[in-house]
């Protein structure tokens, strides 16, 4: 498996996340189909990937991300920027959507399969480096200690429980608890409550 | 509602990720729909979930720019946006986790819908003094419980093969030096012995959610505990 370490402008997430709102608003307000046609590109590829991150079939992931963006052509009304984000708002669809579809320990067993595929834990860890490429959480996961970021990475790109985490890592559950009870401590006190949507 | 004991984050992420074992999602939606605090920490981990998704470590696949443009133009050529929002209010779609439960911050959301009957109709069956259970649901190793003990009463010291989700329903009990009333969850794993002990004076009942076996240290328990199924 080979992963993309690319790395961004710092300031970019910002910017990506209010035009990603911008966009869905004039799909939702103007039925635009540029706007869409531009939030499409900009987000599935990176949806379809997280599928295929979870454990998702590669044909499987892109008919559930089609089944998502015709929601959002179709349904844009369900948005509301006041309690989301876009992306936070899509991602929703995403995760809704998968858990209903392919929610089973096949996916599980899939998704340990792909972290066995990564030649070893340093790589895995350097991997999650790349998380400080964009603001504001991001900056912030940046400066927890690896063995945070690798726990929050485990949990969110490769769909793993915590037990799981646990079991692959081979670390007491309490331990696997409290290091993700201190990220979230730093992410909560660094982040304020405008910057979530 | 402020409740004084929470699920840890962990729970909390693998509940929203839909990682976790799914009887536990039973007794943690019913906690989270009395709890603001818990509602908007899953807010938040959505809002790091997508952030998370949007970063580059996600961009190594996808598909081409072709096949992009040929899939949104299936979507744009194939539907209709719609200039109504008539089912916006039932649709279950797009609803975040903390979502489902925002109609209801009271403890009334606390007694489960599935459940046709009051608590006094369920199939109690004695699990020694003055202590009963009643087995709602199974799903593999994971069991949805009842467990009723009378003031007083002491369930027999335990620890278990895997998580345990605890919710108060009714009365209180005392364990390892907290209190939990009703609405408290209360989070335990198998590195945990743990022995609650019903405390005021009316009976306590609580929802809970098994992954495995419980693990008794008393001899004669471990002996009885498949006749129990426990």
């Amino acid at each position: 498996m080979s992963i993309q370490l690319a790395r961004n402008n710092p300031d970019s997430n910002d910017l990506e996340r209010s035009r990603e709102t911008k966009l869905l608003k004039a799909v939702r307000d103007s039925s635009d189909k540029h706007a869409y046609r531009e939030l499409y590109k900009l987000m599935a590829p990176k949806l379809t990937a997280w599928l295929c991150a979870q454990g998702m079939e590669r044909s499987l992931a892109e008919n559930v991300l089609q089944e998502v963006m015709i929601i959002v052509w179709t349904k844009p009304y369900l948005f509301d920027e006041k309690k989301a984000a876009a992306r936070t708002w899509i991602y929703t669809l995403v995760r809704n959507k998968m858990i209903d579809e392919y929610r089973s320990t096949t996916r599980k067993k899939t998704g340990l399969q792909k972290f066995e595929l990564l030649n070893n834990i340093d790589e895995f860890v350097d991997a999650t480096d790349v998380i400080s490429t964009t603001r504001p959480v991001n900056d912030i996961i940046s400066s927890l200690p690896k063995e945070q970021k690798q726990i929050l990475y485990m949990l969110y790109s490769m769909g793993m429980s915590h037990r799981e985490v646990s079991e692959t890592l081979g670390l007491p559950i309490g331990t696997v608890k409290s290091r993700t009870r201190l990220a979230f401590q730093r992410l909560r006190r660094n982040i304020g409550e405008n910057q979530w949507t | 509602m402020d409740l004084n004991h929470c699920p840890s984050s962990a729970t909390l992420a693998d509940f929203s990720f839909g990682n976790g074992f799914s009887l536990s999602d039973i007794v943690l939606r019913a906690h989270i729909s009395a709890c603001r605090h818990c509602r908007q920490k899953i807010r938040e981990i959505e809002t790091i979930g997508s952030d998370l998704l949007m970063s580059e470590i996600h961009s190594y696949i996808g598909p081409t720019l072709n096949n992009l443009d040929m899939n949104v133009n299936k979507i744009l050529d194939g539907y209709d946006s719609p200039t109504d929002s008539v089912d916006a209010k039932n649709d279950v779609l797009s609803k975040s986790k903390a979502d489902d439960f925002e109609l209801d911050d009271s403890l009334d959301c606390l007694f489960p819908s599935y459940l046709d009957c009051s608590f006094d109709a369920l199939p109690w069956r004695s699990a020694g003094k003055d202590i009963q259970l009643c087995k709602l649901r199974e799903d593999g190793n994971s069991r949805l419980w009842m467990v009723k003990g009378k003031p007083g009463a002491k369930l027999p010291k335990h620890s278990h093969e895997g998580q345990e989700l605890t919710l108060v329903l009714k009365g209180s009990y005392a364990c390892s030096s907290n209190i939990y009333q009703p609405g408290d969850l209360h989070e335990c794993d198998d590195e945990n012995t743990h022995q609650p002990i019903i405390v005021g004076d009316t009976d306590c009942i609580s929802l809970v959610a098994t992954e495995g076996d419980l693990k008794f240290d008393n001899l004669l328990l471990r002996l009885i505990q498949p006749m129990l199924g426990i």
